[in-house]
């Protein structure tokens, strides 16, 4: 039994560790330009990240807005 | 039966053409994303649509298939003419960049990638570009880099800026280096101005930069294990795409044919002639393609094609008339491929053992005709190729077709001796009929101008 945990352990060691390798392809990609990928993947994440506070900001005020104009408006149909 | 000269690169599979049928083989190592392709949606699609070549399965017992061990044996459809990137005018190469880009962009959402960007798998039906190569679709991995990033910069990106930035066309240089235009060698001629535009840095300085900095392999290894976001990929691809999108021709007015068809020596009447001419030509012969020589602005490739020709493959030297050409040709839907040649210098066979890359002649063998009109003097005179050379040459392209011989008179003529002596005694209407006549049957003359101008309809007798 524990010989076949093993072997499953293993086997899915293998496979985690297949998935997280770079793909290589039959072409040299060049230094520069996988260097430069990693670059703009950076920024671009970087961006992503502040993108998605910006949005939790502005829906945080901008939900609040919305809640003042609900009330406002729950005022003008009283 | 061998592989294909130009299929060796990617060892995938092999290219092979038997019997005027195009198959390519599978091996088992890419089978799995092979399939993976065949069966995706986007790929499917982009089939239908035109933008990729559609690949049947062949039958076991098909005689004319590949004999060799292969997984898969696919047969594709056979293209009407097959041209290379340095036979490509700004516009047939922005549009085969454009075409990449859009496979991509398409594909990485259904999950497919591209694991080259030679510019070679991109070819022209008419001016349509079309994808060649189902071998190079790869399952996309989430995090996965855009390996030919380099590639699709040396042999699209580059060449187009180098005619954007510099005002120089590509295809001298593509044809002396066939993998395109090197980063670094590029970088070192773009001026300050374009230099400090942010597009111009991040694509062509700096990669340069980092490719030539120490301890450049270990940084490139590091980051290929951080996975890149579908999201800054797909960025990449986008903004890629609106830049060359927007890529003009640096000086595009100043070429000497570009307004050559309303700016000549001829008066309406002789174009007329011409018109008629070769109608009736185009008429009887029906070629399946004719080669138009000195195609200027497609004025008379056009002329070919609403007569019933199928097809035509225009040759020019001038980049203003092939521009002009290729918006003819896109413009109103013709079977209509311009391209750069200079007649005097035409393709030569190259690459990898000399054969890789064939020859214009070998490429011509689905011509039944061509025209030629306006033409061998500049290459008879403008370049001093013997007349009797210029003929065989293009008697042997073609079983018929019609040529013009200009005489020395002709004020065009004139042009091209104004400054220098006139050494071309042979040079005169008898002797290339002669010449004309110890190739083929001279199956009619006609006088086009007062002055001497005269088109010559041969016919080898092979139809």
């Amino acid at each position: 039994m524990p010989a076949t945990m093993i072997t499953v352990i293993l086997a899915a060691a293998a496979a985690l560790s297949a998935m997280i390798a770079p793909a290589y392809a039959y072409i040299d990609p060049g230094t520069g330009s996988i260097i430069l990928q990693g670059i703009i993947g950076g920024v671009a994440g970087g961006l992503f990240i502040l993108r998605t506070y910006w949005a939790k900001v502005t829906a945080f005020f901008g939900g609040a807005r919305k809640a003042e104009k609900a009330a406002a408006d729950r005022g003008a149909d009283a | 039966m061998s592989a294909d000269p130009a299929s060796f690169r990617d060892p995938a599979g092999r290219v092979f053409i038997e019997n005027g049928r195009v198959f390519r083989t599978v091996n088992e190592a890419a089978v799995a994303d092979f399939d993976y392709a065949r069966d995706n949606d986007a790929v499917r699609k982009l089939v239908a649509a035109g933008g990729v070549i559609a690949s049947t399965p062949v039958a076991a017992n098909d005689a004319d298939a590949p004999r060799v061990r292969a997984a898969r044996i696919v047969e594709h459809p056979r293209l009407p003419f097959i041209s290379y990137p340095y036979e490509w005018s700004f516009p047939l190469l922005k549009a085969a960049a454009l075409h990449h880009l859009d496979l991509q962009i398409a594909l990485l959402e259904g999950g497919v990638a591209l694991s080259d960007a030679t510019a070679y798998n991109i070819q022209f039906i008419g001016p349509r570009p079309i994808f060649i190569d189902p071998l190079s679709f790869i399952a996309y991995r989430d995090g996965d880099y855009w390996t030919a990033h380099r590639q699709f910069c040396e042999q699209f990106l580059n060449p187009l800026l180098l005619r954007a930035l510099l005002g120089v066309p590509h295809n001298d240089w593509f044809r002396g280096s066939l993998e395109g235009v090197p980063t670094p060698a590029l970088a070192r001629l773009i001026p300050l101005g374009p230099r400090l535009s942010w597009r111009v840095l991040s694509q062509v300085i700096l990669p340069a930069h980092l490719q030539s900095t120490e301890g450049s392999l270990g940084k490139a290894q590091a980051t290929v294990a951080r996975p890149l976001p579908k999201l800054a990929y797909l960025g990449m691809l986008n903004d890629l795409r609106a830049w060359i999108a927007a890529l003009r021709p640096k000086g595009a007015a100043k070429t000497t044919w570009a307004d050559y068809a309303t700016n000549n020596s001829y008066a309406g009447e002789e174009a007329g002639t011409k018109h008629e001419v070769i109608t009736r030509f185009v008429e009887v012969v029906r070629p399946k393609m004719l080669l138009d020589f000195g195609c200027n602005t497609g004025e008379y490739s056009e002329c070919a094609l609403k007569s019933g020709a199928r097809s035509v493959v225009g040759f020019d030297f001038d980049q203003g008339a092939l521009e002009g050409a290729y918006a003819r040709a896109a413009e109103r839907g013709l079977e209509f491929l311009p391209l750069f040649q200079d007649a005097s210098n035409p393709s030569p066979g190259q690459g990898f053992a000399g054969v890789e890359r064939a020859d214009l002649a070998r490429r011509c063998g689905e011509a039944r005709a061509l025209i030629a009109l306006a033409f061998i003097h500049h290459i008879a005179i403008g370049r001093n190729a013997p007349l009797d050379r210029i003929v065989d040459w293009l008697i042997s392209l073609a079983p018929t077709g019609v040529i013009e011989f200009v005489p020395k008179e002709d004020p065009m003529v004139q042009r091209l001796l104004a400054l220098r002596k006139d050494i071309f005694q042979e040079y005169a209407l008898e002797t290339f009929l002669s010449l004309v006549a110890r190739r083929a049957r001279v199956a009619k003359t006609v006088q086009v101008t007062r002055a001497g101008r005269v088109m010559v309809i041969y016919d080898r007798g092979e139809r």
